[in-house]
């Protein structure tokens, strides 16, 4: 039978490696995927995922008062992964080929099968989608990410960034009208040419 | 309804927040306007986007890799305990610091007290200011002597080669060498 998170938190705490791994085992690819949407490229983020998992380690002991085990995770990666868009400012320049994305993503959700015309559509919106989040500000990127990609609530994102709830709001609102206005002006140009 | 800013509001409405009966006023104010309509439909799509925005992968062999590298850097650490917190690098580097800082001061107070006791024995063998030789104060007194008229205890020779000696030995003041020129100019 599969052990809890709080089971084997405890476990850990207490001393055991193996539930230390095995948590590891379950976290690494959410920690993963956030820690990718937030520098854009493979390196970084898998800096992120270890670096976030020995500090985890380290602060064991804190696990005993903590109440939400993936926010306590995902708070000390992002803030190692605002370090590391502070530390590297041309992180934009390391970004992986955008060519990596899969393209079956169905841009309306309208469950006909997709055409290659709608793969290629999608791919170029999805790309552009992503380049408009790296200009949103680091905070508002981070809750766009977590709040709308990853699809944390928005008390979690607030335990995450260690916030009030009406910041997370007002983020997210601010995050959600730039990237319609960028989408649509980018979009419009794309049309036009 | 709320009086919130619509925007704000529609967002709200997309993320499924809204309680029923301001759901139900807003699908009003989307049925009445247009614009407002348009707007909806925008948010909806871009949440619909975002919701579906591809991960990376980075290749089943990755999971399994970083796995290992996680464990065996933290294998270096110390094993979790439940006992008393066991010390790492800096409470260790701290603690080292401190020591070092203890003998430096130790060593600055035996300097400054080593220095003291010196100091006051050496103070004991300088002679003091009554057992030190005053020149100045024999030169003005036998001046004193050689312009008094009635003098008799010196002769003038005496009183010559005691205005030379004191020209020779005797201070280097402005009062010893003005009051023996005199006697000198004297000597036939």
């Amino acid at each position: 039978m599969e052990q809890t998170v709080p089971e084997l938190i405890q476990r850990f705490v207490n001393g055991d490696q193996q539930a230390f791994a095995e948590l590891v085992r379950r976290y690494q690819k959410k920690l993963y995927s956030v820690a990718y949407r937030m520098l854009g490229n493979h390196l970084d983020a898998d800096e992120v995922v270890q670096e976030s998992f020995v500090r985890v380690y380290r602060r064991r002991r804190e696990l005993r008062n903590v109440t939400n085990f993936t926010s306590f995770l995902i708070r000390i990666a992002t803030n190692y992964s605002i370090d590391l868009l502070r530390k590297r400012k041309s992180h934009a320049e390391v970004t992986d080929d955008p060519g990596s994305l899969p393209g079956d993503v169905q841009l309306f959700l309208s469950g006909r099968v997709p055409t290659p015309s709608d793969h290629h559509a999608n791919r170029v919106i999805m790309e552009e989608i992503k380049r408009a989040l790296e200009e949103l500000p680091t905070k508002q990127r981070i809750t766009t990410i977590l709040h709308d990609i990853e699809g944390y609530s928005k008390s979690e994102v607030a335990a995450i960034m260690e916030c009030p709830e009406a910041t997370v709001r007002s983020n997210l609102h601010i995050a959600r009208t730039k990237l319609r206005k960028i989408l649509k002006k980018r979009l419009a140009n794309k049309e036009q040419k | 309804m709320t009086h919130r800013f619509p925007l704000s509001l529609l967002e709200d409405f997309v993320d499924n927040e809204l309680s029923e009966e301001d759901a139900e006023a807003f699908r009003r104010q989307l049925e009445r306007s247009p614009e407002l309509r348009q707007q909806y439909e925008e948010a909806v799509r871009l949440k619909e986007l975002l919701g579906h925005m591809p991960a990376h992968d980075p290749g089943e062999d990755y999971w399994s890799e970083v796995t290992d590298l996680i464990l065996a850097r933290t294998s270096g650490l110390e094993a979790p305990e439940t006992g008393t917190e066991p010390e790492n690098i800096s409470q260790i580097s701290n603690r080292r610091a401190f020591y070092r800082s203890l003998v430096s001061v130790a060593a600055a107070l035996f300097i400054f007290f080593t220095a003291l006791i010196i100091g006051s024995n050496r103070q004991q063998e300088l002679p003091t200011a009554k057992t030190a030789p005053q020149p100045i104060l024999v030169t003005a007194a036998l001046a004193e002597r050689f312009e008094n008229a009635g003098n008799s205890y010196m002769t003038k020779s005496e009183r010559t080669f005691a205005s030379v000696g004191m020209m020779l030995i005797g201070s280097p003041s402005h009062v010893g060498r003005f009051v023996a020129i005199p006697e000198l100019l004297d000597i036939d």
